[in-house]
């Protein structure tokens, strides 16, 4: 299991990530989501043992990352950019892992590459940067991680490999049982692949549930009146939009927004579904406001 | 042993065949000296009173080729340290840092294989400028045995000639262990790499103009306090081997500490800060000073103008940066 226990991380005096508490199950595939800078990726790189937390500590089954080259062995790392030496070609890259990783499978990358299709003699910097997103894939599977971090896997892909990765990382927590905690942008991936998410905001976690939970926090009623009330006299709205005479209303689950807008008699009220991205969105503004 | 060490010998070895071709290069480039040494000796054997050579000269010879070789060797192992501690993509850099190696084990190795690989490379070039000069030499010290007063053998000539490479290499250990340091200290950049050839190689200049900005204040006790100074340090040096001994053991205690800042080292902000951030307002300060005494003594011995001017000028650029590094120190 994976803990992450009030970890802070700074940059000289800026607090890039801020008393973080996250713990991931075997299993599980965790979530995290934020706007650009938000520490998404600083977290990842504590979560890799690439840097070292100020405060706090992250551990993998009750073992320290950082600098312990045993828990790390057990950790697959793949980066939102290319992160390998240029210079090699693929099949050093895969002879270099199996000198470093002692449960590298080397039969498990050539199987993998059936589906993704790489020419191992091409070198890093010759393929493009989806093909080095699968690259960096596929070398992590192959080491057979307890926990695989994954910073932005799908961005630069087509629909076909986002499909197939998010497929590929679906059969290996049910194979294997390993745990993944994964960053995006493309918070339907996440919808789909995610147990659990973390929305982070400025360096802090500003709301952490499953999926389901998450998504049934907030409430979506679409609404529409004879004559238009004033609604800034509604309470503890996060959200109000309209279309024509429809308007959206969004709030958190556990106020009274029904009655509220009950109490303004409108002609129609209908709870409607809403995506994670919308859940994200208003849940952002909502903080930034 | 595992893919990144490896790597790095791979790294090393390269960097010790292209040096091995400089050696040649440098060899063949400072070789006409000894030819035309020996052409001349031979005419001039006839007239034997009339020879100008002496079995010093061998040496002189010696001393060229070394600096040579020390410069490209510096250059190459320079570039070699660039090679493994920036990789030139901070995203390679994040993902050497994720690989399951102990960090003081990753330190210590490059540390080990870059001062195997230099002492490979000096062993073999002064090996390889030994066996190429063996005959020339052999012929030139019989021609100079024969006419000159010098009491130097060839045992004795080549066991100076050791002691010297000694030196260098002591010498070259030191400052490959400064870029060490500095480079942990620094940041993993090329302002890293730069700092100690500008701090050695400003030294002479910058006791220069110090020597004269004193002179012309007229500031005669400061100028035989430095002195004394100097000489007791230097007198503390009675032969090469007491002086290579120190070299090696100051190298070794920069290499550990380069190797503990290493470990201290926040990877996060791996290319742009200092360490330490009082070594960055000292390092600025060092290197003000050296730039602006380098410049003072530069143009004075140039122009030949001994005026106040330039002492004004001195002072006020070492005030105002010192201002200025105050004023970072302070906010």
């Amino acid at each position: 299991m994976l803990s992450i226990k009030n970890v802070s991380k700074y940059y000289d005096k800026f607090k890039a990530i801020d008393n973080i508490n996250i713990e991931v199950e075997d299993g599980k595939i965790h979530g995290l989501i934020g706007e650009n800078g938000a520490g998404k990726t600083t977290l990842i790189h504590c979560i890799a043992g690439i840097y070292k937390s100020n405060e706090g500590e992250i551990t993998l089954d009750g073992e320290t990352i950082y600098d312990n080259p045993d828990v790390k062995e057990q950790i697959g790392y793949v980066a939102d950019s290319n992160q390998y030496f240029p210079d090699f070609k693929i099949k050093e890259l895969v002879k270099f892992y199996k000198g470093i990783y002692k449960n590298f499978d080397e039969e498990k990358f050539y199987n993998l590459n059936e589906l993704f299709n790489l020419d191992v003699n091409k070198k890093v910097k010759q393929i493009s940067k989806g093909m080095q997103m699968r690259l960096s894939l596929m070398l992590n599977l192959s080491i057979n991680p307890k926990l695989l971090v994954l910073d932005e896997p799908t961005s630069g892909l087509d629909v076909i490999s986002k499909k197939h990765i998010m497929d590929l990382l679906i059969q290996e927590v049910e194979q294997r049982n390993c745990s993944i905690v994964i960053s995006s942008h493309h918070l339907s991936e996440l919808e789909l692949l995610c147990d659990d998410i973390s929305f982070i905001q400025n360096g802090k976690i500003i709301h952490q549930n499953s999926v389901d939970g998450i998504k049934n926090n907030i409430i979506k009623y679409q609404v529409v009146f004879d004559n238009t009330p004033n609604l800034n006299t509604l309470k503890d709205v996060l959200n109000v939009e309209n279309i024509g005479c429809v308007y959206y209303i969004i709030a958190n689950r556990d106020s009274n927004i029904k009655e509220q807008i009950k109490a303004l008699s409108p002609q129609i009220i209908e709870e409607v579904g809403m995506s994670l991205e919308e859940v994200f969105i208003y849940t952002s503004i909502k903080k930034e406001g | 042993m595992n893919s990144l060490y490896k790597s790095y010998i791979k790294k090393s070895l390269i960097l010790i065949l292209i040096s091995i071709f400089f050696s040649f290069l440098g060899y063949y480039i400072t070789k006409d000296f000894l030819t035309d040494m020996l052409s001349n000796l031979l005419n001039a054997s006839q007239r034997a009173e009339e020879n100008f050579y002496s079995i010093y000269d061998l040496e002189g010879h010696y001393f060229n080729y070394m600096s040579y070789i020390t410069l490209i060797d510096l250059l190459f192992m320079a570039l070699y340290l660039l090679s493994i501690y920036s990789y030139r993509n901070k995203n390679v850099v994040n993902f050497v840092l994720h690989l399951p190696i102990k960090r003081s084990q990753d330190n210590l190795t490059k540390i080990l294989v870059a001062v195997v690989s230099l002492t490979l490379i000096f062993a073999f070039q002064i090996l390889m400028y030994f066996a190429l000069t063996k005959n020339i030499y052999q012929q030139i010290y019989e021609l100079l045995s024969k006419v000159s007063h010098d009491n130097l053998t060839l045992d004795m000539l080549y066991s100076k000639l050791f002691n010297k490479s000694l030196l260098f290499y002591g010498a070259f250990l030191l400052i490959f262990s400064g870029l060490f340091l500095s480079i942990n200290l620094i940041g993993k950049n090329i302002l890293a790499l730069i700092t100690p050839f500008i701090l050695v190689l400003g030294v002479p200049y910058t006791s220069s103009g110090i020597y004269l900005f004193l002179k012309i204040l007229n500031l005669n006790f400061l100028v035989n306090l430095g002195r004394n100074i100097t000489l007791s340090i230097f007198d503390n040096f009675p032969n090469f081997q007491f002086t290579i001994i120190h070299l090696v053991i100051l190298s070794i205690i920069v290499f550990a500490i380069s190797f503990v800042c290493a470990l201290k080292l926040d990877n996060a902000n791996i290319n742009n800060t200092f360490l330490f951030k009082p070594i960055k307002y000292i390092l600025n300060f060092c290197v003000t000073i050296i730039i602006s005494f380098s410049v003072y003594y530069i143009l004075l011995s140039n122009i030949q103008i001994e005026n106040m001017l330039f002492n004004v000028f001195v002072l006020a650029f070492i005030a105002i940066t010192s201002i200025k590094l105050l004023n970072n120190l302070i906010n």
